[in-house]
């Protein structure tokens, strides 16, 4: 009797153990400290991060210390790095697109480097090409270099939007008025219904 | 032996309860999310309103690679936006609005963490979450968010969650099947989802909260310009019409004079008055000018003028004593046609230049669609460029320089019937949208033409299915014309900014 009371209770632990593993509550056994209780939006420090001193630098980027690779070429590769998750991929291309001064090159293979629509992460790929791309337009007055960097980018893959970008971002430099894409763009976000 | 079996049996049953606590030990360092809110306040926020149902291993918190954690801090940091100054722009179509909290657990409290999206009744792309059981009538909705998104970034999973809620919110936001750009040209049927119209829809619902993103000053730069790139991509990339003030047209040369912009409904003045002398190409995307007898070529500017293209007026002048006929943007290459010659230049920066000599009687390029695939039942195109000769035979031009380069002749083109009767000049609109007209032409007595488009409806994505037929344009009847050119996208706005 006593050995099956005790099976009994068992039971319910083991379900009671069950049910916890699927809903955690507040009294979850993990107790955050005060570090791990950061704000959102708030730089938190992080004792644990690794210092790593070959080929990177510690940039601030607003929230938070990163370590990102500094060689313009490497920041590229990463960029387009299928393999690396969104988060190092976006770090990667936002920096190099803030190098100053400005890799146009680097900017070039990112923006124009093909991409497979069928492929489920398309929509980021864009997304990192399109970035390039308004860098580009930006850095439009700074020479012929850009203008060329503009037109493999026009003339690279099968992405008709990125194409439509390109020649818009060429217009501008040709009526000597560069940025024009960023001013599209602009427009483009700040539509009326 | 029960004195020792029993306390060491409920000691075993507790270690397995509470893997949580052995778990949480164990994060790599290099995985600890630097913004984790705390499991205390993740669960404390979410416990008397949304229920979470971990498919895949158990909530580790602040461990980023832990999917049941990143989708908890996701509603979190929507619940909780931290005092981000949501920027309020006049795109907001107070869908989401200020408030992305109460769109989201408007109807849906359930969520299902490392589903199968196999099962799913609506995916979002990457199958990063999908929803089931979207009827306004169940008493749970659940959410579902997939394996796919432990790639995605905070805000891609947050926007996810808005994705999933705008379905719930709007019964009517089903998706159709992308009918422009890279997404609807995919290989061996594979189809991606847009939506229509600009104002509603669950890609614009992203949108809107992208833009709000995009726009919000105390967010860091990094997160701001990812939102950015995101709004942009789900405004042009998942939008089957085209985004605002833009338009794709033929441009339309009417007998009197100046030119005008026909997007296949409305009919805009372009250019006042042509350059006397010059004779119009071919050209996609831009006005192209040339002079024959000074050889020189020039190209709309985008505010009214022509500037001088001194590359192509060199290309034109290599024709030496050659009849100068056309000139075309064909892939990576730019192509002056003459009487007997073509010459390409690749666009690349090495400018390289390439020639090949034909037997005279050439005229012109034209664009034709022809079948791209060879299922009978597909209706796949892609377009081509033939060259036109005088006697109404046509050549298949190459579609790359590396082609033209290599090639020593051009192969006879397959006949393609006109599209009207007596057709001079044809114009393919990018078949985006559900514009009416697709395909512009002109007859020899000046008239302009489009397709007008028959409609029926398929069942799988509740997509019309076309056929074409040509009428004249009514907003163009009663005017003659000498030519049109094209396709182009443009727009009044276009020039001004």
């Amino acid at each position: 009797m006593k050995l099956r009371i005790g099976f009994i209770v068992i039971g319910l632990l083991v379900l009671a153990g069950l049910a916890r593993l699927s809903k955690p509550t507040a009294k979850a056994s993990f107790r955050p400290t005060a570090h791990h209780q950061g704000v959102p939006g708030k730089p938190v420090p992080s004792p644990e991060l690794p210092i790593v001193k070959t080929n990177t630098v510690v940039r601030k980027s607003g929230t938070e210390n990163v370590l990102i690779a500094e060689n313009p070429s490497s920041l590229a590769q990463q960029a387009l790095a299928a393999e690396s998750t969104h988060e190092e991929r976006w770090r990667s291309v936002f920096a190099l697109t803030e190098q100053r001064p400005a890799n146009v090159d680097e900017i070039r293979r990112v923006a124009a480097a093909a991409y497979d629509p069928s492929v489920k992460g398309a929509d980021f790929e864009i997304r990192v090409r399109l970035h390039a791309l308004e860098a580009l337009d930006r850095l439009g007055s700074e020479g012929s270099e850009v203008e060329h960097a503009i037109v493999d980018v026009a003339n690279a893959g099968q992405d008709d939007n990125l194409k439509m970008f390109a020649m818009i971002a060429l217009a501008g430099i040709e009526q000597g008025r560069p940025g024009k894409l960023n001013r599209f763009l602009n427009q483009l976000i700040d539509q009326e219904k | 032996m029960t004195k020792f079996t029993r306390p060491f049996l409920i000691f075993s049953v507790l270690a397995f309860a509470f893997p949580v606590m052995v778990q949480a030990q164990q994060i790599d360092p290099k995985n600890i999310d630097k913004e984790c809110p705390g499991a205390a306040r993740i669960s404390g926020e979410f416990d008397s309103v949304m229920r979470f149902y971990d498919k895949k291993g158990v909530y580790i918190p602040c461990d980023k690679t832990n999917l049941n954690y990143r989708v908890r801090k996701a509603f979190y940091q929507i619940k909780n936006p931290g005092g981000i100054h949501f920027a309020s722009t006049r795109f907001n179509f107070k869908m989401v609005g200020m408030d992305a909290w109460r769109f989201v657990n408007k109807k849906s409290q359930h969520v299902f963490i490392g589903g199968d999206p196999k099962k799913s009744e609506v995916m979002v792309p990457g199958f990063a979450g999908f929803v089931e059981g979207n009827d306004s009538k169940k008493k749970h909705n659940v959410m579902s968010i997939g394996t796919e998104a432990i790639y995605s970034t905070d805000l891609e999973l947050r926007a996810t969650i808005i994705h999933l809620a705008a379905h719930y919110a709007e019964e009517t936001f089903s998706h159709k099947k992308c009918l422009r750009g890279p997404f609807a040209l995919l290989p061996d049927g594979e189809e991606k989802a847009c939506d229509v119209e600009w104002w509603n829809g669950a890609f614009v619902a992203e949108a809107e909260y992208f833009v709000s993103q995009a726009g919000a000053s105390n967010l860091p730069a990094e997160t701001r310009a990812e939102a950015r790139a995101a709004a942009i991509e789900r405004l042009t990339y998942h939008l089957n019409r085209l985004p605002g003030f833009l338009k794709p047209g033929a441009v339309l040369y009417p007998a009197q004079g100046g030119v005008l912009f026909f997007d296949g409904e409305n009919i805009t003045p372009m250019i006042a008055r042509l350059p006397p002398g010059f004779e119009v190409a071919n050209r996609e995307d831009r006005i192209t000018l040339v002079d024959q007898k000074k050889r020189q070529v020039m190209d709309y500017d985008f505010k009214g003028g022509f500037t001088n293209r001194k590359d192509l007026s060199e290309l034109v002048k290599s024709g030496a004593k050659e009849v100068y006929r056309d000139i075309a943007d064909i892939g990576d290459m730019t192509c002056v046609l003459f009487s007997s010659k073509i010459l390409c230049q690749s666009k690349f920066r090495e400018k390289e230049v390439a020639t090949l000599t034909l037997a005279p009687g050439l005229k012109k390029f034209a664009w034709v669609r022809e079948k791209a695939s060879l299922e009978p039942n597909e209706e796949r195109h892609e377009l081509l460029v033939h060259v036109i000769k005088e006697d109404g035979s046509a050549l298949r031009m190459a579609n790359t320089f590396q082609d033209f380069k290599a090639a020593e002749r051009l192969t006879a083109a397959p006949f393609v019937p006109p599209s009207i009767p007596n057709e001079v000049e044809r114009i393919f609109l990018p078949k985006w949208s559900d514009m009416e007209h697709d395909v512009v032409a002109l007859d020899k007595s000046g008239r302009i033409f489009s397709s007008k488009i028959r409609e029926t409806t398929d069942t799988v994505w509740a997509n019309s299915i076309s056929t074409n037929i040509m009428v004249e344009t009514p907003e163009l009847k009663g005017q003659k014309f000498r030519k049109i050119s094209g396709p182009m996208i443009w727009s009044k706005l276009l020039e001004e900014i």
